[in-house]
Formats: C-alpha cells, sequence, structure tokens
C-alpha cells in the first residue's frame, strides 16, 4: 500500500486528481449521511445567492441547491463508478480472450469489438435508455446500459497488449514448462495488464460521466431526482433558471461540480500514468 | 603531416535523474589531414560522445565543461551559431551512428539533398539534381531509383550510403562517422569500408570514425584512439598499437580478440564490468579491473606518456 | 487495388452486422411504432382507433403480424435503395427529413472540425516544441481543462452567456424564420450567426483533443534521429519546424479528420438540441423523446453507415498521405 500512496504523493498531477476526487468521493459516501435533504418547496426563498445559510443558494422551488448536490453526487459518483468498473471488466475479459485464444474465437470476438466499435455510442445509448426509459430503473442497470457501449475501444487496445506480452520469453518458458492457461493468465499476463486497467478505469469514468449526465439531461433514466444531469435539466428547462438573472448561480454551479468532478479523473489518470511510464515525465 | 583538428581537455557531460554522467572526461588528441583516425572502446565508453561533443552535437540534457577544439585556427566551442552553421557540414560533416532512422520518413531522399543544400547555399535547382545523381553514383548505388524514393523503400545498407553521399555535398575537409558499420551484415559492411577507403583517395578526406568492432578499425584506420570510460587511454598507429599494446586495457583487448571475436560488445577476456559513468572510480578508472594495479592508480589520475613520438598512453606503468 | 477491393467487402460486411445490431435493439422498444401516428388520425379523421392503426401500418409499410425475419429482410433492402422509413411523429418519410437536417448538421461539423483541427495541431505544435515552458504549461493545461467539459456543457453555457445573458446569439434555428434562403451576404451573415454557438461548443473540445494528439505526435518525433541529423545538416530551424517535425506528427490525424467527422454525425446530438439547430441530432432528440422509432430507426442507420464508411476513408487517406504506411 504505501509503494502505491508514495509516488501519488509525489506525482503533482496524480496528487491534485486525487484530492479532487477524495472531495466527490466524500461527498458521495458520508455527505448524504451528514447534510439532511429537504426537497419540500418553498418559494419564499426561490432563486437566493448563496449564503451562510445556503452555501450554493437556492434553487427555482426555494429548495437548497447544496443538499441537493451533495445528495446528488452519491448517484454521479457510483453511477460513474459503476458503469467504469462494468465497462472495464467486460472489455478486459473480452480483450485477454481475443488476445490470447485466437483462432476462430478470436475472430468472432475481434467482430463482435468492431460492431461495437463503429455503432456511435451515445445515439445507441440514447435508444437503448429510450427503450427502457418506461421502466423501472436503478443505479446498476443504468450503469450496464452505460457500459455496454464504453467497453469496446477497452477491449481492442487490452488484446492488443495481451498480443504482444503473449510473444515474450517468459510466457513461453511458462507455456514449455506446462504451467496451464490459468496460470499463465493470471500469473504472467495479469500483473503486466493491471496498470493498464486500472488507468483506463479512471479515463472511462469520464465517458461514463458524460454519458450518464448527458442522459439525464435529456430527461432519460431519471431515478434520482439530485443526480446532477437531471438539475441540469431542471436548471435549463423546467425553472426558467435561464432567463431569470437571479437564477445565474443555480446552472453555473452544477457546471462547475461535472467539470471538476471529471478534470480530477482526467488528472488522476495523467498522473498515475506518468508514474507506471516514466517516459513521459522527461522533461517535467 | 599537418594537423588539421587538435582536441584538448575536451570534459562533456549528461544530465540525468541521477545525476551527471561523465561520459567525456579531459580528452585530447590530435587529427592529422588526410588520415584516417579510429576511436574505439565498448558500448557506452563515452566514444560517441567525444564526437558529439567536438562537432556540438550533443543532446539537450548535456553540457560541455571545458576543453577546446581547435579547427583551422579557430576554437569551434566558441563561434557562434552562425559561423558554426557555415562550418558545419560544408568543411566538417559527421554521420551519426543511427542510420536507419536518420532519413525523414515523410520526404523522399532528393528532398534531403534539396534540403540540406538550401540551408547553406542558393544552387539552382537542376544543380541540385545533379549534384545528387553524381554523389549517389559515387557511393554506388542508382540515381534514378534511389533519389525518388521515401527512406523506408531502402536498405541499412543503402540508407548508410546515402548519408555518406549526403555529407560529401560540400566536399568537406573532415568527415565524422560514427559507428558505420554497425547493424550492417557483415557483406554490406565490407562493401561500406571499400567506399570509404576510395572516398578518402577521391576526396582527400580526413576520416575519423568510431567503432566498437577492433577489426573494422584495423582494416581502415591508420590512426587509433582507445576509450574507457570517457578517457583515452592509449593512441598510436593503428599497427604499433594493435601489434604491441601499452595500456592494459588495451593489451586485454588485443588478446581477446586474437583469441575469438573481434566484437568488444562480445568481449569477456578481461574481468570485471566497465564502471558506471555517473560515479567513475578515483584516478585511473581502470584500475578496479587492471591486473597490474598499484597503490597510486587508487589516488591519481595518470597523465599522458609518450613511448615514443606518435604513441601515447595513460598509465602509470609507463611514467 | 485489390486492397481496396477486399477492405470494401469487408466494409458492406461491417455495414450489414452493424445495421443488424441497429435493427434488433430498436426492434426490442416496446409498443406498436404507428400507434402515435394511428391516434393522430383518428383523432383528425374522426374513426375508430383500430381503423386508423391499420391506415398507419399502410403509411409506415409495418405489419405487426409479420415474422421478424421478414421484417429484417424489408428493413435491409429499404436501406439497400436508400430508403431510410418513415417518421410517424413528423408524418413525413425520413429521407425527406435527412434531405432537411443533414446539409445542417454536416455545415457545423465540418467548420468546427476544420477550425478545431487547425488550431489544435498549430498549438499543440508549438507546445511541444516549447516544452517546458510557459506556453507549454498554458496550453496543455488549458487543453486538459477543456477535455474535462463535456461538450454539452460547454454548449449550456455558451447557450447561457451568449444568448441569454449577452442576447448575442439567437436561440435557435438555423436561419431567421422571416428569411428567405438563398446566396445573397445578409442571408450567410444570418447562417453564421445561427451556427455560432453550436461552432464554438463542437469546435473546442475538439481544438483540444487534436492539440494533445498533435503535442503528443511531436514531443516523440523531435526526440527521433532524423530531427537531430537534419540539425547536424545546418538545416534552419524554421525548416526543420514544418517539414521535419509537424509534417510527420500532422499526417496520421489528417487520416482521422474523416474518422472525426463520421462519429460527429452521432457525437452532436446533445448539442443541436440544446441550441435547437435543426440538424441529424436534434431531429435524434425529437425521435427519443416522441418515442418515433422509424426516424430513430433511419437516423441511427444513417449514422452507423455514416460512420462505417468514414473508417474506410481514413484508411485509405492514411494509406495514399503517409509514404510510411504505404509500404506495409
Amino acid at each position: 500500500m504505501k509503494e502505491f500512496i508514495r509516488p501519488i504523493l509525489m506525482n503533482r498531477k496524480a496528487f491534485i486528481g486525487f484530492i479532487l476526487l477524495s472531495i466527490f468521493i466524500l461527498m458521495a459516501t458520508i455527505g448524504p449521511m451528514i447534510v439532511p435533504l429537504n426537497l419540500s418547496s418553498n418559494f419564499a426563498e426561490r432563486y437566493k445567492p448563496p449564503s451562510f445559510q445556503h452555501p450554493y443558494g437556492t434553487d427555482y422551488f426555494g429548495i437548497d441547491i447544496f443538499q441537493q448536490m451533495v445528495h446528488g453526487a452519491r448517484s454521479v459518483v457510483g453511477l460513474s463508478v459503476l458503469a467504469s468498473f462494468f465497462a472495464v471488466i467486460i472489455g478486459a475479459i473480452i480483450g485477454i480472450a481475443r488476445g490470447y485464444i485466437g483462432g476462430f474465437v478470436s475472430k468472432f470476438l475481434d467482430t463482435i469489438i468492431t460492431i461495437f466499435l463503429v455503432i456511435p455510442s451515445f445515439p445507441a445509448l440514447l435508444i437503448m435508455a429510450a427503450i427502457f426509459a418506461d421502466r423501472s430503473l436503478n443505479m446498476i442497470t443504468v450503469a450496464l446500459i452505460i457500459a455496454m457501449w464504453l467497453w469496446a475501444p477497452l477491449a481492442k487496445q487490452i488484446s492488443a497488449q495481451v498480443f504482444s506480452i503473449k510473444s515474450r520469453e517468459f510466457i513461453e518458458t511458462s507455456k514449455m514448462l506446462n504451467l496451464g492457461t490459468f496460470y499463465i493468465l493470471f500469473k504472467d499476463i495479469m500483473p503486466l495488464l493491471l496498470p493498464y486497467i486500472f488507468i483506463n478505469f479512471i479515463t472511462q469514468l469520464k465517458g461514463a460521466m458524460e454519458f450518464s449526465v448527458g442522459l439525464m439531461f435529456l430527461g432519460l433514466a431519471k431515478f434520482d431526482p439530485t443526480h446532477w444531469g437531471v438539475m441540469l435539466n431542471y436548471a435549463l428547462y423546467q425553472a426558467g433558471a435561464l432567463y431569470t438573472p437571479r437564477g445565474f448561480h443555480y446552472p453555473i454551479i452544477i457546471m462547475i461540480h461535472i467539470v471538476l468532478l471529471i478534470y480530477g479523473g482526467i488528472l488522476f489518470a495523467q498522473g498515475i500514468e506518468e508514474i507506471f511510464n516514466p517516459k513521459l515525465r522527461r522533461y517535467e | 603531416m599537418e594537423v588539421i583538428l587538435s582536441v584538448n581537455n575536451l570534459k562533456a557531460v549528461y544530465l540525468v535523474r541521477e545525476g551527471t554522467i561523465k561520459a567525456c572526461d579531459g580528452v585530447c588528441f590530435d587529427v592529422e589531414e588526410n588520415t584516417v583516425s579510429a576511436i574505439v572502446g565498448e558500448s557506452a565508453s563515452g566514444k560517441s560522445t567525444i564526437i558529439e561533443a567536438m562537432t556540438l552535437t550533443l543532446p539537450p540534457n548535456s553540457k560541455i565543461l571545458e576543453g577546446e577544439v581547435i579547427y583551422k585556427g579557430k576554437n569551434l566551442l566558441n563561434l557562434s551559431e552562425h559561423e558554426l552553421r557555415k562550418i558545419r557540414w560544408s568543411e566538417i560533416a559527421l554521420v551519426p551512428q543511427s542510420a536507419q532512422q536518420s532519413l525523414n520518413p515523410t520526404i523522399k531522399i532528393i528532398d534531403h539533398f534539396f534540403d540540406t543544400i538550401y540551408a547553406h547555399n542558393n544552387w539552382k535547382n537542376n544543380e541540385i539534381i545533379k549534384k545528387a545523381e553524381e554523389l549517389i553514383s559515387l557511393v554506388r548505388l542508382d540515381p534514378k531509383n534511389i533519389l525518388y524514393s521515401f527512406p523506408h523503400q531502402l536498405s541499412g545498407g543503402m540508407k548508410q550510403r546515402v548519408l555518406i553521399a549526403l555529407s560529401l555535398i560540400f566536399n568537406p575537409k573532415i568527415l565524422i562517422l560514427d559507428e558505420p558499420t554497425s547493424a550492417l551484415d557483415v557483406l554490406t559492411q565490407a562493401h561500406i569500408i571499400q567506399l570509404l577507403k576510395n572516398l578518402k583517395k577521391e576526396f582527400n578526406l580526413t576520416l575519423i570514425f568510431v567503432t566498437h568492432d577492433i577489426a573494422v578499425a584495423a582494416e581502415l584506420s591508420d590512426k587509433i584512439f582507445v576509450v574507457y570510460a570517457g578517457n583515452i587511454v592509449e593512441s598510436g598507429p593503428t599497427r604499433e598499437v594493435l601489434k604491441d599494446p601499452k595500456h592494459p586495457y588495451t593489451q586485454g583487448l588485443v588478446n581477446s580478440i586474437m583469441s575469438l571475436t573481434s566484437d568488444l560488445e562480445k568481449i569477456k577476456g578481461i574481468p570485471g564490468d566497465p564502471p558506471s559513468l555517473l560515479d567513475p572510480p578515483s584516478g585511473c578508472r581502470f584500475y578496479p579491473r587492471c591486473p597490474h594495479v598499484m597503490e597510486e592508480c587508487k589516488r591519481e589520475k595518470p597523465k599522458n606518456y609518450f613511448i615514443n613520438e606518435n604513441r601515447r598512453v595513460a598509465c602509470h606503468l609507463y611514467k | 487495388m485489390k486492397y481496396i477491393l477486399n477492405r470494401l467487402i469487408q466494409v458492406f460486411i461491417m455495414t450489414f452486422l452493424a445495421l443488424t445490431v441497429v435493427f434488433f435493439i430498436v426492434q426490442s422498444m416496446p409498443g406498436d411504432p404507428a400507434f402515435g401516428l394511428a391516434v393522430s388520425i383518428a383523432q383528425t379523421r374522426n374513426m375508430s382507433l383500430e381503423k386508423a392503426l391499420e391506415i398507419a401500418h399502410n403509411i409506415i409499410g409495418y405489419n405487426p403480424k409479420e415474422p421478424i425475419i421478414l421484417k429484417y429482410i424489408k428493413f435491409l433492402k429499404n436501406i439497400f435503395v436508400g430508403n431510410f422509413g418513415y417518421s410517424t411523429y413528423f408524418k413525413t418519410s425520413v429521407n425527406e427529413i435527412i434531405g432537411k437536417a443533414l446539409p445542417w448538421t454536416l455545415f457545423v461539423i465540418s467548420l468546427a472540425t476544420a477550425f478545431g483541427f487547425f488550431a489544435g495541431t498549430t498549438l499543440g505544435a508549438l507546445s511541444a516544441q516549447k516544452r517546458g515552458t510557459f506556453i507549454d504549461t498554458f496550453i496543455a493545461t488549458l487543453f486538459s481543462i477543456i477535455q474535462a467539459i463535456p461538450a454539452f456543457v460547454l454548449a449550456v453555457f455558451i447557450l447561457f452567456i451568449g444568448a441569454v445573458r449577452l442576447r448575442l446569439l439567437p436561440l435557435g434555428g438555423a436561419y431567421p424564420v422571416e428569411m428567405t434562403p438563398g446566396f445573397y451576404p445578409g442571408f450567410i451573415l444570418a447562417l453564421i450567426h445561427h451556427a455560432l454557438g453550436p461552432l464554438i461548443a463542437t469546435s473546442i473540445p475538439q481544438m483540444a483533443s487534436w492539440g494533445l494528439a498533435m503535442r503528443g505526435n511531436c514531443s516523440n518525433i523531435i526526440e527521433e534521429d532524423f530531427v537531430r541529423f537534419a540539425k547536424i545538416r545546418g538545416l534552419s530551424d524554421s525548416v526543420i519546424s514544418q517539414k521535419y517535425i509537424r509534417k510527420n506528427a500532422i499526417l496520421p490525424l489528417v487520416a482521422s479528420l474523416a474518422i472525426g467527422i463520421g462519429y460527429m454525425l452521432g457525437g452532436h446530438t446533445l448539442v443541436e438540441v440544446i441550441f435547437n439547430y435543426p440538424g441529424i441530432g436534434y431531429y435524434f432528440g425529437q425521435a427519443i423523446s416522441a418515442r418515433d422509432f422509424g426516424l430513430l430507426t433511419g437516423l441511427f442507420s444513417l449514422i452507423v453507415i455514416g460512420v462505417v464508411f468514414a473508417t474506410f476513408i481514413t484508411e485509405l487517406l492514411y494509406a495514399i498521405i503517409d509514404p510510411r504506411v504505404k509500404a506495409q
């Protein structure tokens, strides 16, 4: 664990990214326990600017925005992490299988990967969401739907990696020693892929975030009224925040949070990549 | 014979994360006009650094600490970028080690000639084409084919020849080659060596080349400089040095060649490993591996001692 | 030539497989695709819903009792002859909608890509060549912050500031309704004015991603031996920068321009929805919220075909412009 933490503290990008992500993760996990959520409307308090009582101000219905952001963080972070996690799992399994097995199976998987690469993800995701829109959705189903349109590029990259690792000497040795596919996959190949998969997990967060917020923003798959995408939708269309000068802070706060969360992920991924691949930091 | 290039006390280092690599540590030598000099040494002994420092073509993470390189009465290290550009390539040409990657993959060979000539002169286009055809035939290639090919369409030997042809554009006085024969098969090596011999005669060239292959040095050079860990440990006429090596390192080298292979990379004749240039041994850098090691070798860096008029050894044995 | 033919066959197979997936995804949508149309027919013509459904089925060429495999074959056949189906919400053929919408989308994404590519590669190369300086840090940080902004968040922001607060930009449409389309300066200015929001929202993220790719490529190439050898030969810095570094770095990116435009066809949806810009994405959004399956299938098929062919063109282009690839 120590060997893992130290380089993160040493690398500026990884450190800032780590801090940003930690803040949002704390917001999503502990936040809802500390901050109460009061969703009853109070029109007297409509569009109050940020103050001590309401750190982020209030929305059209006079509901505290900070409370909503904190409670929404749970589904935003949870959904992105889950979707990214599923995507990485699917991508890794299919990628390793495609890279390692060869023959007909490999050709078949290759075709599947290519089909998913060719079909543009976001429109496909929208259609999927529309299909399931009338059924009750929870976080896991939405995450799975999103992951379905995220895994393909990863599978392709991983299969290429496995391909190159496969031909290395020590794999040949293990094969000659008859150590078995299971041993080779998990003892020889996996350790080399893990950093790569981990970086991809973080990079995928960006895609997962964009997709989930985009979905909610379009009014699809709304399972949580405080999800930031849903809030952005309200801010724009329902509460008319766009057209009242007083509502200025509402959409801006949501946007800043979305961008900061994604930026944290990007910085962290870049930092981790530099740690594992020192070639990148040559001049820095 | 007249000295055309004189290097005095040249010191250069590479700056890396772990510290400074002292790859060229007080190197002195003279090159006479119209001769062939070979700088030999193991890989990572700093032999390429010497010629790159001489021509101010070191990579950006390096630094020349002191020394002088006298050419025609001027110290190259003190020249302005502009003056240097005039001399470089038109009087002193350098063919780098990695011939395979030294040509721009997205332009044709002929464009390399255009770019190089435009950088120095304003010749007419047809003059440039004529010159390029002439030089390409000179290195025994077919100009019609080669000039309009892209680099990746040529073999390794062909690319090395193209580089040599490029270096001859302005009839330079001095041609410096870094490992001209490495990464080539034996037959191509022989061709390149023969080519260099002919060119030297035809153009009155002064050749300086770096190699890790003593056989190549023996075949081609008049004078040899043996490099060990950033120092020239022995120098003199090639035949004399190889016949009667004085420095214990050269002795080890020559002995091991007699046995099996001429490739220094594969030599196991001398016990121990070359020192890290990050933290080289004090005194004589060879002392940890030297069979004749004495107490003062560990303390004091040996000076150059003259065996005779032409031969020099940096070893306390010859005080 | 044989290679191209081979690839072309692959492209057809790929299109066919992708369209198959499209078909089955849309098929799994619940409900009768003609239902919405039938309701409106029943209301306007004052007849029973049952009868209206029959008429609706006739209009869109849909038969609920038909086995799925026949529907599938019909779908493929229609796409093959260039018939993308019928929109029940807009009550017109999808082809007509595509004819109206595609030019706007292509207009915006090609202009945005052109600008994003030009600005991105220029700044990216500059950043790589000034590695470690303030300019580099500034450009690299700016680009990675932009990468963290989803295009639709940027679109909302631009709409919010540009159209609502400052009232500089229109709130929707491709041109003012009161204007007659034509080739006169006023109209062209209006076109650009209306496209400005989507243009900025699309080109800024593009600039960042092209820029970071260019920066990476350039940083690798600066270390190549051929750049060092060019310096040794005394070539001027500007020649080295243009012909040796940038040219080598940009060629692979130029090739992927086509694929970028292909994907933009689909990725542009939210931006067009936010700006009410009547392109493919806007109609896609409408189809989603109206559950207009016919329109969805048609547009989705178009996007998929666009991407497959863009991929193909990219590969060809790459082989043509980059001598390194031609060799293989």
